[in-house]
Formats: structure tokens, sequence, C-alpha cells
């Protein structure tokens, strides 16, 4: 048996944004795929799991698996209209999700294949469609046992975390610190510690890290987190390896390599052993 | 006396919200997830139910939604007590049927004016 291995598809935030200053770290939003022995999790389906699809389809890999979606936002669903596999009959995705305001989960992620935004309703994709709603209680995805937490953001966003051959990840983006949001409180203390706790000791934990500190002051209140934040959700946490995930798309790879480096001095003025870095496209990290 | 039924996981928010209220003498019930919510706002018939939104089992959109479309609940107030500051949750428990919103942490006299604005003393 091997061991789980974490693959990044898309690592940024908001919108795809393709250019010269985005090459190293990538355009594509939000897509990690997890794959362990004929286990395929896929998490988020922005754009970034359009090349994962195609991987997948040529290399021989399983054709099912689970689709993961943290909440309905553009940049979580958006390249799904464009995933290889979901058109391959004899192929069975199981998508899950929490149930979003006032309509299914299965409702708002058909509704952006509909006939005004898409030629091809997701009824006419080939591939078994199975659409579950996450209930907040852990749940199996095979022999992957997966847990559940809201995240602090705008609408309804859930965190998962995944636990299997003895090694976790977790998966928390779109998640705005409680603290930096509605200020230090003995209840905002209380929230953060719930999160920390859901992470506690993971093998990888990919967190939302949109902001700098100078972006957040101007943009408190839109449920992403700064890296600061981040970083030392990862050392209350304990967790082994921090990946810095959903990269603004204002961010260029210069940017990013600057801000691992305040990472990298931050923790280890904590004395922290946790292993920091950024998403970037392209990259596996072998649990 | 004007009765308040409590919804919310966090068994810490629920004592503190249910003693500031029976100090206030109302009648108060508690529950702990939304299901079991649901089920005590038709045994206890609430004036007013004070509702978390992030429970595990059913979001509070969706206790809110249930409620307002069983007509036999047409005039229970509903104050959604959060600890979500967004303006885009607030918009959206008005659209589906809250009387009102209040964010966590609250003061006492935060939650009594919310409380009273909608059921009276």
């Amino acid at each position: 048996m091997s061991a789980p291995r974490v693959e990044f598809w898309g690592t940024r935030g908001s919108i795809p944004s393709p250019g010269p200053k985005t090459l190293r770290y990538g355009g594509n939003t939000s897509c990690v795929c997890i794959r362990w022995d004929d286990e395929v999790l896929i998490c988020d389906a922005g754009t970034g799991i359009r090349p994962l699809g195609f991987h997948l389809a040529n290399s021989g890999a399983p054709t099912s698996g689970h689709v993961f979606i943290g909440h309905t936002h553009w940049d979580h669903i958006q390249g799904f209209p464009f995933f290889f596999p979901a058109y391959l009959p004899k192929n069975k995705w199981a998508i899950h999700s929490a149930k979003g305001v006032g309509d299914s989960f299965e409702a708002i992620f058909k509704r952006q294949m509909g006939i005004n935004y898409f030629p091809v309703e997701v009824g006419d994709m080939a591939a078994r469609l199975d659409f579950t709603q996450i209930t907040g209680h852990p749940f199996e995805a095979g022999p992957v046992k997966v847990s559940t937490i809201y995240t602090n953001h705008p609408g309804i966003c859930v965190g998962y975390r995944f636990d299997m051959a003895g090694k976790s990840a977790v998966y928390l983006t779109d998640h705005e610190t409680h603290w930096t949001h509605m200020g230090r409180s003995e209840y905002s203390e209380r929230l953060d510690r719930e999160v920390a706790d859901f992470c506690r000791g993971a093998d990888l934990l990919v967190c939302d890290s949109q902001y700098t500190d100078d972006e957040y002051e101007k943009k408190r209140g839109w449920g992403h987190s700064r890296w600061r934040d981040t970083a030392a959700l990862g050392v209350s946490a304990e967790v082994k390896r921090l990946a810095l995930f959903h990269h603004d798309p204002e961010r260029s790879d210069d940017d990013i390599d600057a801000f691992v480096g305040d990472a990298l001095e931050f923790l280890g003025k904590s004395k922290s052993p946790i292993e920091v870095f950024a998403a970037r496209e392209g990259q596996a990290v072998e649990l | 006396m004007k009765r308040i039924l409590v919804v919310d996981d966090d068994r810490l928010m629920v004592d503190f919200i249910s003693e500031c209220l029976k100090r206030a003498s109302f009648v108060v019930e508690n529950a702990f997830n939304g299901t079991e919510g649901l089920a005590k706002a038709r045994s206890f018939a609430p004036d007013l139910l004070v509702l978390d939104l992030m429970m595990p089992d059913m979001h509070g959109f969706d206790v809110c939604e249930a409620l307002r479309r069983d007509p036999a609940f047409a005039g229970l107030k509903i104050l959604i007590s959060s600890g979500k500051a967004y303006e885009v949750d607030k918009k959206a428990a008005k659209r589906l049927g809250a009387d009102e919103y209040i964010t966590k942490p609250f003061t006492i006299d935060q939650l009594m004016t919310a409380v009273n604005g909608l059921i009276g003393t």
C-alpha cells in the first residue's frame, strides 16, 4: 500500500490569473487531488480540475472517485464543465458539499451549467454523478474517513479533513481567522481553537493565506486570512507541513517567494518545526 | 409569559443566553441542534426562536426556511445569533425569513434589546 500523495492542480483564489508573473505558482483556481492507491479524492473544482481531468484520463488512473467542494463560489466550481472524466461513460464520481443558502447543493452546482451559461448540462455528462449533501458528521469515502468544519466565509463554506493509512491532510480554504475578523475575545479565540483542533496533528494543512498584513487592513471581512494567521494556526494545531494556498490573483511569483520568506522567519522565531511552503501548481507532496 | 426557544450547538452560549432570558422572566427551552430545534418548536410553541447558524447536523438557515414554510409558525419571531458577521449572511437571513440578526459575542444589553424589540417584555 502506497503513501497518500497530495497534488496541487490549482492554487489561486478568486479568479484565474494566467500571465508572466504567475508562471511558477500557477494561475488556475483551487483544485487539489489526494491519491492513495486506487482512491482519487479531489478538493474543489476550480480551473485546475481541467488539467487534472486530462491527466487522470490519460494516465490510466481510476475512473471513479470523489469531489469535495468547499463552497460554490465560482473559483471552486468553474472548472467542472471542463472535467473530462465526467464525460466518459462508466465513470462514477461522488460530488460532496454542504447545502447552500436557500437551495440544495446539487441545484446550485448544476446551475452553472444551465443553458444560459454553458452548452452542456450536467445531466448530459456521460459519467454517473452522485451528489451528496454533507451533514456535519464524519463519513467515509471508501477507506478514507472524512470530517468537516464550517469555515468563516460569507455564505456557507466547509473545510475537509481526510484521515487514511495513519496519515491526515486538511483542506481548509476560504477561511478568515475569527479573531482578526471579529476582534479578540474569549469567544473568537474559542472559535479559532476549534479550527486548530480540527487540524490537530495533520501531516499536511492546505490553508487559505490570501493576504499580507497591509492587504488585510483593506479587505477585512472578505472571508480570507493573512499568511501570518495561517502560520499561527499551523503552530497552534501542531501540523507537520503547511501549504499556503488560495493565492491572491494579484500576487506575483516574486511576491509569493517574499511572503514564504517572511513565514519561514515567523516560524523560526516561534521555534516551530513546521515545514512551510507556498502551494505551487504541479507540485506533489507525499504524506 | 412569553416563551423563547434557544437553538445552538454551543452549550456555553446556550447557558449564557438562557440565563439572561430567564432572569428577564421569559420561559426558556433549549435545543442543541437544528433537528431538535425543529421538534421543540412544535412541542414548546415558542414566541421567539434564538437561532445559531453554523450547527453540524442542520444549518440555521435550513431551520429558518423549514419554519417559514410551515403556516403553523407564521407568528413566530426568529432572531439569528451567529458568530458570522458578514453582511451577505445577514441579508440571506432576512431573505429566508429571520426577523433580526445579532453577531456573537454580544452583551446582555444587546441581546435583551434585540429580544425585547421582537416580543416585548
